[in-house]
């Protein structure tokens, strides 16, 4: 199948688990560290080096960041249904069935499963932190924008119902929102990257909007600010790829709170213009959390850009590794919508 | 300042501080609109009050401190008990008095943070290695509990904010051998030492902030001997600051701002830039800066000593922190008499030995 | 296509130019108030008490677009832009069929020198208009989006014109530096395939470039970097988009939305980002940060209509200005677009 939204569809998905599985290699390292190992920056599917959070095997490998999103897509075509709340949790545990990737997960989704699937206790549901705000959501909501190419509105409403189960909270939650959002803008002819920024920022205010009242409140920094602080970075430093880099991932964080990643993720995208390599590679090369940053920027920026940008490579050797079919899910997105049952 | 004048200022800070931490408590991991609409009655909080139910203080009264002071208190303790003088190990066992002592061990159960528990366990050797520990970079050592002891190194130099920034180095090492974490101790150490120097200013503070961050950082980099991963702390300064200048008449608009893009949360690039920006939003007077920085919530007991401990010593006694530190008096298991005795004795050790008001 | 992008920015600029109008001049705190019935203003409004065109009526476009719009009838006239055409256009625009406008609106500079130009020009007024700062209102930018319009896709040409456009009223680096950025931004809206972060990038662009080449024909001028404020008002337009009124009100704090080249041509940048290239709301974005509002609006309107065309525009705005101005919209429309 090879018309416009299949290509932009697999983009989407392929720059997806390729920004997560080159970032594994540089998730939780210094940027200033990455580029003395490296010697420069990263730009290709590395193997991890084993000194670092991803125990992953080999050079390919996404974590926890693709893996969930994709098994809850995965689940979405069987059922050729829109996203429920049940089809959700079966996502998740279908997902759960892969210690590959579940030995990743990050603390909220951890708690959440455990709960989901009737196996932990909540402890005290009162005892809110803000280690519950983190982006989880957001690194697997871009899916959503997927399945409403175009629609923005709809890909924020099923980004809430995904991230509901996992992170009930209003900062997450928005986070999620607006990569959802942007993803879905993607699609829509005549887009921009300001475009893209611009539905980011709809989509969390539409997010929070809709969620109100489904959320428990909770202490943290607003996403929306820090968006804007991102952006404001990457475009100042829109002609310096290094003072953007680091300029974001200092000011902003790049860190694994819905407040730092999705915002930087944005900074990111403004500072290379959308362009879906140089994105990528920043996104890597800013440590942190980079393997959520990257494959968020993947959804949006691959659906933008379609897939002509990745290297040859990455598609053979993530199918491989990760036992996946990006061709054949982007082939069944396709059909979906053109069928209207999302 | 003679001996006298300096050890009442550094009471004046102690009391501050201890008040700050009690004062906060009830707000712990709230946000500010909450605490407005469920503790404040649509207003400011100014009075000491309970925790809401099911919030983090909710099982304290009125009064309590968190670990915050406590551990502050315990290290002014161990380290007035040898003159004054800093030293790793010393720090390392004064901490350690937060598990071991029966008196303490509430707050090492109740409140600890996590990065000062690892650090605990380090020195006790009870820690359990994990392959995290194999990371040549640490992204999980840059919470601002350092930072919330830190005020420690600076009332221990009075008037000498370099001396401080070295101290604070020293005394973050055992459990926070992290770059950012020991800038923001860095910058509370610095501010706290730099409130006892005559005629001082928001705008040197501002100055001084950035400074220590910066040089905190670079020292923290050779202590700690590996980059740390996060959000570093000198332009979040500059955002806070430039947030407090703007809303500084609008207390509400303020503290949204503030945590909408600085934070109150448990990162050292946030509670610090937020604690610096609400001191200058004060102008420097600590009873409305311990105002602002609780009715901030999250991590509002560190953003509140912070902030108490950089203008206590400075300002002229506040009536409600007097007041804040009268409850925590008859809360809480401190020996005061020994603490101010060893103040005063530490003052007059300063006035005798070394002139304190260079810069 | 083609003739759909020109009618878009022939009809925006007079929509934001006509709706700006009464407006002109006012602070962002009393538009609501005295304009709007306490809502900021969606529609043609007649001018409030004080206004500073008073004998401009509801609907009725002011200096910015009549002036532009002469520009465009005596280009198609001569099938292109010359010297001879501006003159021409310049001089129609104070003594032909829109002296009307010319007389409410135009400002004593430029009045002076279309003098100048007919060879009227009272000899005891040359020291008041010559010489430096005289000249850094955005008049030129808000007639230079024609040159744009001329040119599709090609910056390159519409700065040249700009600046073949500006200079007999606006001898001045700035303002044409300012006239350079909406020639380049409208060149670029006119494109195809275009967008919002095109045409700032042109914008930009022709900022630059038309600085550079200003310096070596035009006066020197003091004053703000007009590519650095447009950098400044994207950067703000963007952290504002979805919210009308914080954003006028950033735009209006930090960048300026008066009348100087460097404040009113950054600020129509500015809300073309903000609305997302929508066009009714960027010109309500104009509109509503009052000041230079008229000249803001027809510049951001221009670019605006030129990227999306007609959609979006109700049918009525159309017959009602070419009615209450007198102006063929459509029928010059059609001519532009045989033209390029």
């Amino acid at each position: 199948m090879h018309n416009e939204l299949y290509a932009r569809l697999h983009g989407a998905l392929l720059a997806a688990a390729a920004g997560d599985a080159m970032g594994t290699v540089s998730e939780g390292f210094a940027p200033e560290f990455l580029r003395s190992r490296y010697g420069g920056y990263i730009r290709d599917l590395l193997e991890p080096t084993g000194d670092g959070l991803t125990i992953n095997a080999h050079a390919g490998m996404v974590s926890d960041d693709f893996s969930v999103a994709y098994y809850t897509a995965q689940v979405l075509l069987e059922h050729r249904s829109r996203i429920t709340t049940a089809l959700a949790v079966e996502g998740l545990r279908r997902w759960w069935q892969h210690p590959e990737y579940t030995c990743y997960c990050g603390p909220s989704t951890k708690r959440g499963i455990l709960k989901l699937l009737g196996e932990a206790d909540d402890g005290d549901p009162a005892r809110l932190s803000p280690t519950l705000a983190t982006n989880g959501g957001g690194m697997k909501a871009g899916m959503m924008g997927l399945f409403h190419p175009g629609d923005p509105e709809k890909a924020v409403e099923d980004a809430i119902t995904m991230c509901l189960p996992t992170h009930s909270n209003p900062i997450s939650l928005s986070a999620a929102c607006a990569i959802a959002a942007a993803a879905a803008r993607a699609f829509c002819p005549n887009t921009g990257y300001l475009d893209l920024i611009s539905a980011g920022l709809c989509g969390i205010s539409q997010g929070l909007e809709q969620s109100a009242g489904r959320t428990s409140e909770i202490a943290g920094s607003s996403v929306a600010r820090r968006l804007e602080l991102a952006v404001e970075l990457g475009l100042r430093y829109q002609g310096d790829f290094e003072q953007a880099l680091f300029q974001i991932g200092d000011t902003v964080g790049a860190g694994l709170y819905a407040y730092e990643a999705i915002p930087a993720a944005f900074g990111i995208l403004a500072a290379c213009k959308g362009r879906l390599m140089d994105s990528l590679v920043m996104a890597v090369n800013m440590g942190s959390d980079a393997d959520s940053t990257a494959c968020m920027l993947g959804y949006v920026l691959g659906a933008w850009n379609g897939d002509a940008e990745l290297p040859p490579h990455f598609s053979d050797l993530i199918d491989s590794q990760n036992g996946f079919d990006l061709k054949a899910m982007a082939a069944g997105i396709c059909a979906v919508v053109k069928e209207g049952i999302c | 300042m003679n001996a006298l004048d300096l050890s009442a200022r550094m009471k004046r800070t102690v009391r501050a501080v201890a008040a700050a931490d009690a004062f906060a408590l009830p707000m712990l991991g709230m946000g500010p609109e909450q605490i407005r609409r469920d503790l404040g009655d649509g207003d400011l909080v100014r009075r000491l009050c309970k925790a809401p139910p099911g919030a983090v203080g909710s099982a304290f009264p009125p009064g309590a401190v968190s670990d915050v002071f406590a551990a502050g208190y315990l290290l002014l303790r161990g380290f007035l008990s040898d003159g004054g003088h800093i030293t790793a190990a010393r720090a390392g066992r004064a901490l350690l008095r937060l598990k071991t002592d029966a008196a303490f061990r509430p707050y090492f159960d109740d409140f600890l943070d996590p990065v000062t528990r690892e650090g605990l366990e380090r020195l006790d050797g009870s820690y359990v290695s994990t392959r995290f520990d194999l990371v040549p970079c640490d992204g999980r050592r840059i919470n601002c509990s350092a930072a919330a002891r830190a005020w420690v190194a600076g009332l221990l130099n009075p008037g000498d904010p370099e001396a401080a920034i070295r101290d604070a180095v020293t005394l973050s090492m055992p459990t926070h051998p992290n770059a950012i974490a020991i800038s923001g101790a860095a910058v509370s150490a610095a501010l706290t030492a730099a409130s006892f120097l005559p005629g001082f200013d928001c705008g040197r503070l501002y100055e001084l902030a950035l400074k220590a961050a910066r040089d905190g950082y670079e020292l923290g980099l050779s202590a700690a001997g590996m980059p740390p991963v996060g959000a570093k702390l000198p332009q979040r300064i500059e955002l806070a600051v430039n947030l407090a200048l703007r809303y500084r008449r609008d207390p509400e608009k303020l503290l949204q701002e503030l945590n909408d893009v600085v934070g109150f949360g448990a990162y050292a690039s946030e509670a610090v830039p937020s604690a610096v920006g609400l001191v200058i939003a004060a102008g420097g007077r600590a009873g409305e800066a311990v105002r602002l920085a609780a009715n901030a919530g999250n991590c509002a007991c560190c953003t509140a000593v912070i902030a108490a401990a950089a203008c206590a010593a400075s300002s002229p006694v506040d009536e409600a922190l007097e007041e804040h530190f009268e409850k925590v008096r008859a809360a809480a298991p401190f020996d005061w008499e020994p603490l101010w005795a060893g103040l005063t004795a530490f003052a007059e050790l300063v006035e005798g030995g070394r002139d304190v008001f260079t810069l | 296509m083609k003739q759909d992008k020109v009618l878009g920015a022939l009809l925006a600029a007079a929509i934001g130019d006509a709706m700006g109008a009464p407006l002109d001049s006012l602070p962002v705190y009393l538009i609501k108030r005295l304009c709007g019935g306490g809502e900021f203003v969606r529609d043609y409004t007649a001018p409030p008490e004080g206004a500073l065109a008073p004998e401009l009526k509801k609907g009725m476009v002011s200096g910015s677009f009549s002036s532009a719009f002469a520009a465009v009838e005596a280009f198609v006239r001569h099938g292109g832009i010359s010297d001879q055409a501006v003159t021409e256009s310049l001089l129609e625009w104070k003594n032909g069929r829109y002296k009307f406008y010319f007389d409410c609106c135009a400002d004593p500079t430029t009045r002076y020198c279309i003098q100048k130009l007919e060879g009227s020009a009272p000899a005891e007024d040359q020291d008041k208009f010559t010489g430096f700062q005289k000249t850094l209102n955005s008049g030129a930018a808000a007639r230079a989006w024609v040159a744009g319009l001329l040119h599709p896709g090609d910056p390159d040409r519409a700065v040249r014109d700009a600046l073949v456009m500006g200079l007999p009223t606006h001898d001045n680096v700035i303002a044409l530096s300012g006239a350079c950025a909406v020639a380049a931004g409208t060149a670029c809206a006119m494109m195809e395939r275009s967008d919002t972060g095109r045409i700032v990038e042109a914008g930009l662009y022709g900022a630059q470039t038309g600085y550079r080449k200003a310096l070596e024909v035009a006066g020197d001028a003091a004053g703000a970097s007009v590519e650095k404020r447009i950098r400044l008002a994207v950067r703000i337009g963007l952290s504002c988009a979805n919210d009308l009124e914080r954003c006028v009100n950033e735009m209006t704090d930090l960048v300026g939305t008066g009348s100087p080249a460097n404040e009113a041509v950054p600020a129509a940048f500015g809300f073309l980002v903000s609305a997302g290239g929508d066009v009714m709301e960027t010109i309500y974005r104009s509109v509503n940060a009052g000041n230079a509002s008229s000249a803001v609006a027809t510049m951001a309107g221009a670019m605006a209509g030129a990227l999306r065309g007609c959609a979006g525009l109700p049918p009525r705005h159309l017959e009602y200005l070419s009615d209450v101005n007198g102006m063929d919209l459509a029928g010059t429309a059609r001519a532009v677009s045989a033209l390029i």
